[in-house]
């Protein structure tokens, strides 16, 4: 059975004509009209919020019950009283309420210690080193789920869709040769405006110019053909799905609960993309680190609590898996401005509708460092590897080069 | 050398090194250009394998002399005017055009753009047009009165922000102007510009072009925004949405200019 929903969105097809399209075929749109049967289990979901500038997992991650952190953080530490206790040696920012309540329900897992070896400081180079998954490689060229859309479109295409939420550019963890990724910056970057034409005139012109770059083409022309196509067919999805979703979670007035909730909207309209990056920017936080990292905490944990909430009303939490990314933690000891700076193995959240909740690996040490930075225990790479393997069925060792033993979180 | 004259790959970070030295001294001092003698090391550096006691004048000469200069330059004067992808052969010749103008730009221009090269039909639209271009290429065709605020806002929104690149290396450009928000707002822009009056007016001789048939007026908008090499494949579609447009002639031209403006052949150049 069709749900309304797709109805809609098929109606939708039908009346912008797009089914009809020549040889570019506008992937996103049409494939959700050709497959109408895929498996439950392929419409797996993967969220990924990506927290650029460097979270300090130590204050996201509190160990309260250890002397050394109460050491290290004199201005900025948080007290066992102030902190959501967890057990009774690590607890949750303050800020974090709706994650403790995710994780009470046995649905938050809360992955530690993780990092990567010979930890770099630089924010480019970190980031492309966990977006690309190749540490060795100076100069990476693609991403990691980039390179999983190839090895999805090679078998299922209509698989291997994705989109990338809040970010000015493509993260590099969607970059590939082959699959075109859409980014959406903002959701008011992302409509066609009506202008001072009339209705007649507007819909002529969108028809037309959708033919012409439906149309193959070489070199630079066909890659605009294939962008404009892409832009113009994602646009036009996405204003239909403002009509048909309804919703009675109320989401926080945040960036990234409207990028969350976009997403939500989306899987609402049963559409294929199955692989999101939401980005999350300010965590940085060198200086007078308190307050703005409290924000940040509080959006975070805000946007996720809703956005869960509306996936349970809506049916689909048993289809999105949700993961947090940070190119490194901060160094253990606050800095001379009541903040943190450049650091290495830190901690990251994950959402899981099957795998195991709680806390996943061991607590890095506060006296046993590196270079006044906690040391990792658990490659970046275990986390994609279970990712891949476990939840996107996409056989890790072909998209990061090696086995990688697999965690619990799926 | 990696970002103006040579390129990577063309230098050691010895040749860097020994390069710093030979610059140190200089200075801007109340905005002029200040050699501190004092600061200056005197000492023999070795550049590009030659040895010998340079300052920065001197080291400008090495990175000239180097055959990967006039070879980098070229590339970049081929890949912004001639075509993304230039062929060693086309480097090569423009090289060596640059090397016997003896790095005067002016006269290398000249010959590239009455060059063979240039009107190749294989390089005619195969450069992706930068926001710049673009923008100050339609205001340039159409507009009467420009609101330049809002122009400038839009220029950031598409990804220059003119003046302040993203770094000293300055814009990428190419594909990396190009993705789902800048083709959207790029065909918003072409919305504005035709429809509206909200950052330019259309100038009196465009919309003294409105009347006439529709092969008329398609083939006017097509040599005004495409030029002499309009794909002629394209000119039935631009005619037959003309006949079809509604309302009165101003607003049918207005409607077939929002549609070239928007095309993909028309980001290129």
């Amino acid at each position: 059975m069709l749900s309304s929903n797709r109805r809609d969105f098929l109606r939708l097809l039908g009346t912008a004509g797009i089914v009809s399209l020549g040889a570019v075929p506008p992937r996103f749109l049409v494939q959700a009209a050709e497959t109408p049967g895929i498996a439950a289990r392929d419409k797996r979901v993967l969220v990924l919020i990506q927290l650029a500038g460097g979270n300090d997992g130590l204050n996201t991650l509190i160990p309260f019950g250890d002397p050394a952190y109460e050491k290290a953080r004199p201005g900025i530490g948080f007290s066992k009283d102030q902190v959501l206790k967890l057990n009774d040696h690590v607890g949750l920012h303050p800020s974090l309420t709706g994650l403790k309540l995710l994780y009470d329900e046995g649905k938050l897992a809360v992955v530690q210690g993780v990092g990567y070896p010979n930890p770099d400081r630089s924010h480019f180079r970190s980031m492309d080193i966990w977006q690309s998954a190749q540490p060795q490689n100076e100069n990476p060229r693609d991403g990691w789920l980039g390179r999983a859309l190839e090895w999805q479109f090679e078998r299922q295409p209509a698989l291997a869709e994705a989109l990338s939420l809040g970010t000015d550019k493509l993260p590099l963890a969607f970059v590939s040769t082959r699959v075109n990724v859409p980014t959406l910056r903002r959701l008011e970057d992302f409509q066609l405006v009506d202008g001072q034409g009339s209705a007649t005139n507007r819909e002529l012109t969108r028809t037309t110019l959708k033919q012409l770059s439906g149309q193959s083409a070489t070199g630079e022309l066909d890659f605009l053909r294939r962008s404009t196509t892409t832009a113009l067919t994602s646009a036009e999805r996405l204003k239909s799905l403002s009509s048909t979703y309804r919703t009675t979670v109320s989401y926080p007035a945040t960036g990234l609960a409207s990028r969350l909730k976009l997403i939500a909207q989306m899987l609402t309209a049963d559409l294929p993309a199955r692989m999101f990056v939401a980005s999350l920017d300010g965590f940085d936080t060198h200086s007078q680190q308190q307050p703005g990292h409290a924000a940040l905490m509080a959006e975070l944990s805000g946007a996720i609590q809703a956005f869960e909430e509306d996936l349970v009303e809506h049916k689909l939490s048993d289809r999105v898996m949700l993961a947090t990314y940070s190119e490194f933690g901060r160094r253990v000891a606050e800095n001379g401005s009541l903040g943190t700076d450049h650091g290495a193995a830190s901690m990251l959240f994950a959402v899981t509708p099957t795998g195991t909740a709680g806390l996943h690996g061991t607590h890095p040490s506060l006296t046993d460092l590196t270079d006044g930075d906690l040391k990792y225990n658990l490659d970046f790479r275990s986390v994609y590897a279970t990712l891949l393997d476990k939840w996107l069925e996409i056989p890790s060792k072909a998209i990061l080069g090696a086995e990688f033993p697999t965690i619990g979180i799926c | 050398m990696e970002l103006f004259a040579l390129g990577v790959g063309n230098y050691t970070e010895k040749d860097i090194q020994e390069a710093a030295r030979s610059f140190s001294g200089w200075h801007v001092r109340e905005g002029a250009f200040w050699f501190n003698r004092l600061q200056h090391d005197d000492s023999a550096k070795t550049v590009f394998g030659k040895t010998g006691n340079f300052d920065g004048t001197a080291i400008v000469d090495l990175c000239l002399a180097q055959p990967a200069c006039p070879r980098f330059l070229a590339m970049k004067l081929l890949k912004t005017f001639v075509c993304p992808e230039p062929t060693p052969a086309m480097i090569d010749a423009v090289a060596d055009r640059i090397h016997q103008h003896e790095f005067h730009i002016s006269p290398v221009l000249k010959e590239l753009f009455c060059s063979r090269l240039f009107f190749d039909p294989a390089h005619q639209r195969s450069v992706i047009k930068s926001p710049l271009d673009l923008v100050v290429g339609s205001l340039r065709s159409l507009a009467a009165t420009v609101k330049w605020p809002a122009i400038a806002r839009l220029l950031a929104n598409l990804g220059q922000d003119v003046f302040e690149p993203p770094s000293v290396k300055g814009w990428e450009g190419g594909r990396l102007w190009i993705n789902s928000s800048s083709i959207l707002l790029r065909t918003n822009f072409a919305t504005e510009l035709a429809s509206g009056d909200q950052i330019a007016t259309l100038r009196k001789s465009v919309i003294d072009s409105a009347d006439g048939t529709s092969e008329a007026v398609a083939a006017r908008v097509e040599r005004l925004l495409l030029g002499d090499s309009s794909p002629p494949e394209l000119h039935a579609d631009i005619v037959a949405h003309h006949q079809h447009a509604d309302g009165n002639a101003l607003q049918r031209l207005r409607s077939t200019l929002q549609l070239v403006l928007s095309l993909p052949e028309f980001q290129l150049q």
